[in-house]
């Protein structure tokens, strides 16, 4: 089940969303719930606080009392990094662009331009991802880290300093652990492509055996291929 | 002549590399062999064996401790604090395996009826020792202790360090057993004189600083605010400039409108009349302004939020307050640049409080290589140029606290500073 949790004070947005929600449900067949809110009371604190569903946040920024939008995004990424939140909105780029990597929104919908078509279509994407937001954790003395698993391309072991590389796309993480450790802690898009090498499964566009490389869909190539670990990624 | 005792000059080189490869291991600092590395360990390796043989036991201790602290202090550059802590760890654990090994002796001595020849039982016990010890460094659970003591350490005042110190010291002289009562008392009162007198020297120092931090707060918050009311100016100014430059341009030819088209673009390179930078805490948002109008990057997305309703400076001390605008300016340094080369370039800054503490949250995107075990390490950097302050110069201040997270290609920094106690 998929739980909606509405926050909008304007009626009208009000009834586009929830339109929008039982159009895409009933393509899809889910089972749903929806959970409408005009501001940030006690109730939608509960809301928040529930880890029973996965959530998809639909929220106005500006809204009648002191807490805005952004202000319950950030309440609900204390904690809950897996619900997506599309945020209803009518301010600029930059401001969107700061707080879609902040707060990882899924998206801003302008409320005037194309607001129904825009919304049927992300929730559509919502829908097809099947809420991938399981994350690797690394915790450490001086930082903890937490990465997506999507956002993996491949992890590979660094000999200098002991340590394992997990790379991507625009960083690599150097951290003290094990091949085999963090294996055990990935899901079964992760595959041993080599003695020290892991990948994403998800990431690879081309795997050639005979010359012991594959291609990453940013176009990468990794020579970290053997063929004893065939079996393992064909299946 | 001299005496030489050759198996335990070899055994004391034995016994710094290990001392050396475990400060290295538990402290996660990377120490290089050089020249004057192997050359220092060598010389005092002789010098040590003959000290074993014409110094007391306490005595050659002592200058033992002496040296470490000096040799870890220059192989690693860390706080005295860590340093102590680290030396205490080896230290303890060696005392413990010493003792067993001792007693394990005396049992064979005594069933057996067998005297061992004492020059060669110290070398081999030093190198049985050391085994050990090695053994137990390979541990993932000795590890993970010594990454909690640490964790507890770490937030210890410096106050405390002095109890450390003394336990550190006791042990030395008494865990060797050469020391009798009446020299432990006086031990005892020599230590709580000098205590007091520092206890007292310190009082007087805070006293003096206070004063002088005061003033000095007085000072930046009038040219704080000055420096606002010269930037609300220039918006102002800018404004109108801009509306003029429109006003001409409708009138003006093909030539003249590129002309005032790229002049309204010069103006609006600088992003910081649309922050919301003023609503910051007095003084912090002098250090926002200045930090952000010497980096002046028209592609970098700066967002700042404040929810701070007290006066700061009836919250927190003048030294917090301090305190507290070092930390700023090192961590906002750090986020500019950090961001700057990143795909999204954002920064994101929310002045936050509760009952009992200010917070700062910097929040910026980021891209390269990060080494997660070296964040707030000396020398560590994830910035491409290596500039600037890192973390390092923050962590370990008293009243002070840093965390720091990362999230996807976001890289968090707290800064915590307590209120005063009401």
């Amino acid at each position: 089940m998929i739980k909606f949790v509405v926050v909008e004070d304007e009626k009208n947005i009000q009834d586009i969303v929830k339109k929008v929600i039982r159009k895409v449900s009933i393509i899809n067949d889910t089972e749903i719930e929806v959970n409408y809110y005009t501001k940030y009371d006690k109730k939608l604190q509960k809301e928040i606080r529930e880890e029973l569903y996965r959530k998809v946040y639909i929220l106005d920024i500006e809204l009648e009392g002191s807490i805005s939008g952004i202000d319950i995004a950030h309440k609900i990424r204390e904690k809950d990094w897996d619900s997506e939140i599309i945020f209803i909105t009518s301010h600029d780029k930059m401001f969107e662009t700061v707080h879609r990597s902040i707060l990882d929104v899924f998206d801003f919908i302008e409320k005037f331009h194309n607001m129904e078509q825009r919304l049927e279509k992300d929730l559509k994407i919502i829908y097809n991802q099947k809420f991938d937001k399981k994350m690797l954790k690394i915790y450490s003395r001086n930082a903890d880290l937490e990465i997506y698993f999507k956002n993996i391309f491949y992890i590979t072991r660094d000999k200098e300093d002991r340590k394992i590389v997990i790379h991507t796309k625009e960083i690599d993480f150097k951290v003290v652990n094990t091949l085999s450790d963090i294996l055990e802690k990935l899901d079964n898009r992760f595959v041993r492509t080599h003695r020290g090498c892991i990948v994403n499964k998800d990431h690879v566009v081309k795997y050639s055996f005979s010359d012991g490389y594959f291609i990453l869909d940013s176009g990468k190539k990794v020579d970290l291929l053997s063929k004893k670990y065939r079996k393992e990624i064909e299946k | 002549m001299i005496d030489f005792n050759f198996p335990y000059f070899i055994a004391t080189i034995f016994t710094q590399l290990l001392i050396i490869y475990l400060f290295s291991l538990y402290s996660r600092i990377k120490i290089g062999v050089k020249l004057s590395f192997i050359l220092i360990i060598s010389v005092s390796s002789i010098i040590e064996s003959f000290l074993s043989i014409h110094l007391k036991a306490p005595i050659n201790a002592f200058i033992c401790m002496i040296y470490f602290i000096c040799l870890f202090k220059w192989l690693t550059r860390l706080k005295l604090k860590d340093i102590f802590f680290y030396m205490l760890i080896i230290w303890l654990s060696s005392i413990l395996i010493d003792i067993s090994l001792m007693v394990i002796l005396n049992i064979i001595q005594s069933v057996f009826n067998y005297h061992f020849n004492a020059l060669i039982v110290k070398p081999v016990c030093t190198v049985i020792l050391c085994i050990i010890l090695f053994i137990l460094s390979r541990l993932k659970c000795i590890n993970k202790l010594i990454d909690k003591a640490y964790n507890i350490i770490s937030k210890i005042s410096y106050g405390y360090m002095y109890i450390v110190l003394i336990i550190f010291l006791y042990f030395i002289i008494d865990v060797i057993g050469i020391i009798n009562i009446e020299n432990k008392m006086i031990f005892i009162i020599l230590i709580s004189v000098v205590l007091f007198t520092l206890t007292i020297i310190k009082f007087i120092i805070n006293k003096y600083e206070i004063i002088t931090l005061k003033e000095t707060n007085n000072l930046l918050i009038n040219n704080n605010e000055f420096f606002i009311k010269l930037i609300e100016d220039y918006r102002i100014l800018k404004h109108n400039l801009t509306s003029q430059l429109l006003g001409i341009k409708s009138v003006s030819n093909k030539k003249s409108k590129l002309l005032i088209d790229d002049l309204i673009r010069g103006y609006n390179a600088t992003f910081l009349s649309t922050q919301n930078i003023k609503d910051v805490p007095a003084g912090l948002n002098g250090i926002v302004y200045e930090k952000l109008y010497n980096f002046n990057q028209k592609d970098l997305k700066v967002f700042v939020e404040n929810k701070i309703k007290s006066k700061i400076f009836d919250s927190i001390s003048p030294r917090s307050y301090n305190l507290l605008s070092e930390a700023l300016g090192v961590t906002l340094d750090n986020a500019i640049e950090a961001a700057n080369n990143s795909e999204d370039k954002v920064v994101y800054l929310i002045f936050s409080e509760d009952e009992d503490k200010i917070f700062i949250e910097i929040m910026n995107t980021f891209t390269g290589v990060i080494d997660l075990d070296k964040i707030g390490t000396i020398n560590y950097t994830s910035k491409k140029n290596g500039q600037g302050l890192g973390l390092y110069s923050l962590i370990g201040r008293k009243k002070l606290q840093i965390q720091t997270k990362i999230k996807n290609n976001i890289f968090k920094t707290k800064i915590i500073i307590s209120k005063y106690k009401q």
